[in-house]
């Protein structure tokens, strides 16, 4: 009952948050809300967060001057600006807060309270009162520097800006007017004024450019130079010049383009700095997602009762407890119960993953159903988020072949333009010394290198981080650049393009019995069973018929398993055994099955019906093979399976037979792939990554399908960590189109190049219009780059 | 055009003005987040609690 009208409740949980809601006077959370919020948490996993109290948890997180302690958290649940607003009331209202304000577009809460009167566990839990979860997000040193970073980056690109802008008013006017417009003094005046305001760009804005050249210098090495010396001297050197012009009063002033300079290379910097770092904070969140505590169980089966620990205290073996509305603190099998996960942080797939006993879990996975127990398998750094996480940026740290490249022909571009500046000024001394120094600045301002040195990371971090958003993680630099350029992609059946599970698609009865009939008896026989040959059974009972082991369930008497045969029992007196073929040989005459069947189900001297169990191919396999197809790849089949199966799997995939083979094992795979690429075409793999090895070491890129597979060890160079197959399609074409934008930078800084420093040691250019041309053309480069972020 | 004299350096006092504001302001955090604060003013202060009939759910 809200406001005198009854609203439907989901669940208890909810109706317990409602009523939190209402009678903490927040009403106005549902007035202003305009979005429903996604699942809330159980009230009954609050105890764990006390945990958060920990010395060894907060220590991380938390930093503290004297009793005011500041930490910031990553509030999940926000979907809209009235969550915003629920949160913030509820952090301040917890005695002892200080300050509490919600970042909408990140989900991050700053907070910071007096360790006098309240601690961290308690905010949590007033965060989980009115349905929202929070936890502490980054490591609080790491986050001062980086917001330190980033509002220097800020206040620097503002400063020039403001620079800029104020310094074209006293310029301009100098050059619309006539000669004798303007009297002397003001001209005067005017050039003073153009250089106060243009001092805190040079001093403030531009000292990243003279840190670096000085750097530069104290390494005395000329190759590792960076474009930060000629940079610095071009600035330098101007306004020196002009500063003399202004004192003389002969000559000319460039105040004005040397602020607009700076402020344009200042632009492109942050634009490239804001692209590295969204990519960085999207990879933090693999791990961060995962929880600081966990509730153990250390008495796990006898006793189970357990206490909240530290997640980084979890051991190998240990059972934890997994609460609804609760993450995985560690990678683990469930032990006990089961229930649904949403996966999506790992793997890019929104739809919620069943999970029942002995199946796997990874950190990070939120359980949506009920709660679970599961027994730790690796927990820390060895979990598949650390490792994939470790992975994606070492993959950002190291440099594709284009991007080392770029650097080596960028290192010889900043000696290159010292020299060609120093020639210039040289020649023209002895042509008309008055034009010397406005050409040796004009060819250092004028040489732009950027496109090499900024454009071509930004690109690859962009087209890394977009993929990983789809599942597909890139664990090699200059994977993406080999997918651009491969001609065929070689699959694997088992597990790449089928989905691994067992499935019942073919039913032949033999004998006069209706089908659903057999079935039924197959469901019978197999109730209460959990391996996936029954779950697969009573799937197709279901598809056949709408039949549930519910309805009208057929009495099982003297049911048993043979472990490793099959199961068999009675029902309405009649003998029945369902499983393999020398479990049924033995008591009714199979020589007439067909060669396809695995599963088989008799009665006393008759076989009743023979079972053929398929691995269904992925919903989406077709699609994508015909799309990468499109894409110009040629897609091979390569298994381990029988002849027929593959030829089938082939046919609905429309791969061509020339292009198959069956029944081959991972050493003629390799062969297959040797064979392919001497006919010269370049190869992408996509297998299982551990069956496969040869194969993969084989192809030019290797993906491996990241399900279930031994992270640790894989050596593959992207992981395909969604179920779909799509991701691949999105790597051809983004790879393609990152190639393409790196090209075309590379193509646009050579011709600019090769156009304007020759222009300006001719004396063609004036400094000021060096120093616009070189800033906007990394502007150009930078933003051309930043068109991978766009979908 | 002797105004100039007095505008020029005042224009200039201004736009350090201006700076020092933006410094200020950058460093506090005020650009931090760009959407949170201006939907903040809109949400009122905690409604007190309505009759006693609503709240029974």
């Amino acid at each position: 009952m809200f406001e005198g009208h009854m609203r439907p409740m989901c669940c208890v949980g909810c109706e317990a948050v409602a009523n939190t809601i209402i009678e903490a006077g927040l009403t106005a959370f549902y007035r202003e809300r305009t979005a429903l919020q996604g699942t809330a948490a159980n009230p009954a996993s609050l105890a764990g967060d006390l945990l958060f109290g920990l010395e060894r948890v907060q220590s991380d997180y938390v930093s503290r001057e004297g009793d005011l302690c500041t930490a910031e958290l990553y509030v999940d649940g926000i979907t809209c600006s009235a969550c915003v607003w629920l949160a913030e009331s509820a952090l301040q209202r917890v005695a002892g807060m200080s300050r509490a304000t919600v970042n909408q577009v990140t989900h991050r809460a700053t907070v910071s309270w007096d360790a006098r009167r309240t601690d961290l566990p308690a905010l949590l839990r007033a965060l989980q009162r009115v349905g929202l979860s929070g936890q502490p997000a980054t490591a609080a040193a790491a986050l001062a520097s980086r917001r330190k970073h980033r509002r220097r980056a800020l206040i620097e690109l503002g400063v020039a800006l403001l620079s800029m802008m104020q310094v074209m008013m006293f310029t301009v006017p100098l050059y619309l007017s006539a000669a004798d417009d303007i009297s002397f003094e003001a001209r005067q005046l005017m050039g003073w004024a153009a250089m106060v305001l243009t001092l805190p760009t040079i001093v403030y804005s531009a000292r990243g450019f003279f840190q670096g050249a000085l750097r530069d210098l104290q390494n005395r090495s000329l190759f590792t130079m960076s474009m930060d010396l000629p940079i610095a001297l071009a600035i330098a050197a101007g306004f020196g010049a002009s500063c003399v012009a202004l004192l003389t009063g002969r000559g000319d002033t460039y105040f004005d383009s040397i602020s607009m300079f700076v402020f344009l290379l200042l632009t492109a910097r942050y634009l490239e700095a804001s692209a590295r770092e969204s990519s960085l904070a999207r990879i933090e969140r693999l791990t961060n997602a995962a929880p600081a505590v966990a509730w153990r169980i250390a008495g796990f089966p006898d006793n189970c009762s357990g206490a909240a620990v530290a997640a980084v205290d979890l051991a190998v073996g240990d059972v934890i407890r997994i609460a609804t509305g609760e993450m995985a603190a560690a990678d683990g099998v469930i032990v006990d119960g089961q229930s649904a996960f949403d996966e999506s942080l790992l793997t890019g797939e929104s739809l919620p993953v069943p999970r029942g006993l002995h199946e796997p879990l990874v950190s990070g996975s939120l359980n949506l159903e009920s709660p679970v127990l599961m027994r730790v398998t690796h927990c820390g750094t060895q979990t598949v988020a650390a490792n994939l996480r470790r992975m994606t940026e070492q993959a950002l740290a190291s440099r594709p072949r284009l991007v080392q490249l770029a650097d080596r022909v960028a290192r010889w571009i900043a000696p290159l333009t010292l020299l060609a500046s120093l020639a210039a000024a040289i020649f023209w001394l002895s042509v008309d010394p008055t034009m010397s120094f406005p050409v040796a600045v004009a060819v250092l301002a004028v040489t732009c290198p950027c496109a090499l040195a900024l454009a071509a990371p930004a690109a690859q971090a962009l087209a890394t981080t977009r993929l990983a958003q789809e599942g597909l993680l890139i664990t090699r630099a200059d994977t993406l650049e080999r997918i651009a350029s491969a001609s065929d992609v070689v699959f694997d059946k088992t597990g790449t393009v089928t989905t691994g599970q067992i499935s019942i698609n073919v039913l032949q009865p033999v004998s006069p019995v209706d089908v659903t009939n057999v079935l039924s008896i197959a469901v019978a026989l197999e109730n209460g069973a959990s391996h996936p040959i029954a779950l697969a059974i009573l799937k197709a009972a279901r598809a056949q018929s709408g039949l549930d082991e519910r309805d009208k369930p057929l009495v099982v008497e003297n049911s048993c398993v043979v472990a490793g045969a099959g199961v068999e029992g009675h029902i309405g007196g009649i003998h029945y055994r369902l499983g393999n073929l020398p479990f049924i040989a033995a008591i009714a005459d199979a020589s007439l099955a067909p060669a396809a069947a695995s599963l088989f189900l008799a009665t006393d001297g008759a076989l009743l019906a023979t079972f053929e169990l398929s691995d269904p191919v992925k919903a989406d396999a077709a699609a994508t093979i015909s799309m990468l197809s499109s894409e110009g790849l040629c897609a091979h089949l390569l298994s381990g399976d029988r002849q027929d199966r593959v030829a089938q799997t082939a046919a609905t995939l429309a791969i061509p037979s020339a292009r198959v083979r069956a029944q081959v094992t991972p050493v003629q795979k390799f062969a297959y792939a040797q064979e392919l690429k001497q006919q010269g075409a370049t190869l992408i793999a996509v297998g299982d990554g551990v069956n496969d090895a040869p194969l993969m070491g084989a192809a030019t890129v290797s993906i491996a399908m990241g399900r279930g597979a031994d992270l640790t060890r894989l050596t593959a160079d992207a992981v395909l960590m969604s179920p779909n197959l799509q991701p691949l399609v999105s790597a051809r074409r983004i790879a393609q189109k990152m190639n393409r934008i790196i090209v075309q930078n590379f193509c646009w800084a050579i011709a600019y190049n090769v156009l304007a420093v020759p222009l300006a040691m001719m004396g063609k250019i004036s400094p000021a219009w060096a120093a616009i041309g070189m800033a906007i053309s990394s502007l150009v480069v930078v933003a051309n780059s930043l068109r991978l972020a766009r979908k | 055009m002797e105004i100039l004299i007095l505008l020029i350096p005042l224009s200039v006092f201004i736009a350090l003005g201006i700076g020092v504001a933006f410094w200020w302001s950058a460093d506090d955090g005020q650009f931090d987040d760009l959407e949170s604060p201006g939907q903040r003013i809109l949400m009122d202060d905690d409604r007190a609690v309505q009759d006693q009939k609503d709240i029974n759910l």
